[in-house]
């Protein structure tokens, strides 16, 4: 099992990872990826020129890493990759890479579908949103909680 | 002079850093916050709010938690998640 955790503070490229993570696979069947764009609207259709996330060195990578080790020990996968962005992002550009492999495809979906559900409300990171009209925070929102939620009732 | 770190609502505006002296045996997070706040109102509409929690180490602690001078404190608003 080989977990890669990163914080980019540069551009983060998701061919390039998936391409990387795919290299001399010979064991797995599966792999599944995520990649999450920055939108160039918020939630309320207000114009978007850049996110900014802000991060906590060492608290962010270990909370990134907390994450992906939970599931790491709950699906059937054998080697996981998130990679996440932070700092100034502009529209377009990858925010978050998310890759896992399995011997068979359900887990390997599984996992990527939780890592994100995870890394969208628990992740250490503080995002702004700048528009024309100024900057402001982003909380999670109910949709990102009830996401989150679907996976406190199943059993490991 | 003992740095404290300041990330999300709370380093918008507090700066990313103040400092405070702390005694060799530490204090607690409650403490801290307290003396942190009694600055001026600014620090004191930052800090005193339930969504502004405090890590010691890089750990999330509660308001009983103490922090020596050695130690890396930092106040921060709720994670938005990534």
């Amino acid at each position: 099992m080989a977990l890669d955790v990163r914080l980019a503070s540069g551009p983060l490229s998701a061919p390039a990872e998936l391409e990387a993570f795919l290299a001399s696979r010979t064991g797995d069947g599966a792999v599944v990826t995520f990649t999450g764009l920055a939108r160039a609207a918020a939630k309320d259709g207000t114009a978007v020129e850049t996110l900014t996330l802000d991060w906590y060195p060492g608290m962010t990578e270990r909370s990134m890493r907390d994450i992906a080790e939970a599931a790491a020990a709950r699906f059937a996968v054998s080697d996981l990759v998130v990679v996440h962005r932070c700092g100034d992002i502009v529209p377009g550009e990858t925010i978050v890479f998310v890759a896992a492999a399995a011997a068979h495809r359900r887990a390997a979906f599984a996992a990527a579908d939780y890592l994100m559900d995870r890394l969208k409300t628990e992740a250490a990171f503080w995002k702004r949103e700048t528009g024309p009209s100024g900057t402001r925070w982003i909380e999670p929102v109910d949709e990102d909680r009830a996401a989150l939620a679907r996976w406190k009732d199943e059993t490991p | 002079m003992t740095r404290i770190l300041f990330f999300g609502r709370v380093g918008e505006r507090l700066g990313p850093e103040g400092s405070l002296d702390l005694p060799t045996e530490g204090s607690t997070v409650r403490e801290i916050r307290r003396l942190l706040a009694e600055r001026d109102e600014v620090a004191a509409d930052a800090l005193l709010r339930p969504d502004v929690r405090a890590s010691v180490d890089l750990v999330v602690v509660g308001e009983d938690a103490v922090a020596r001078p050695d130690q890396e404190i930092a106040f921060f608003s709720i994670f938005s998640g990534g």
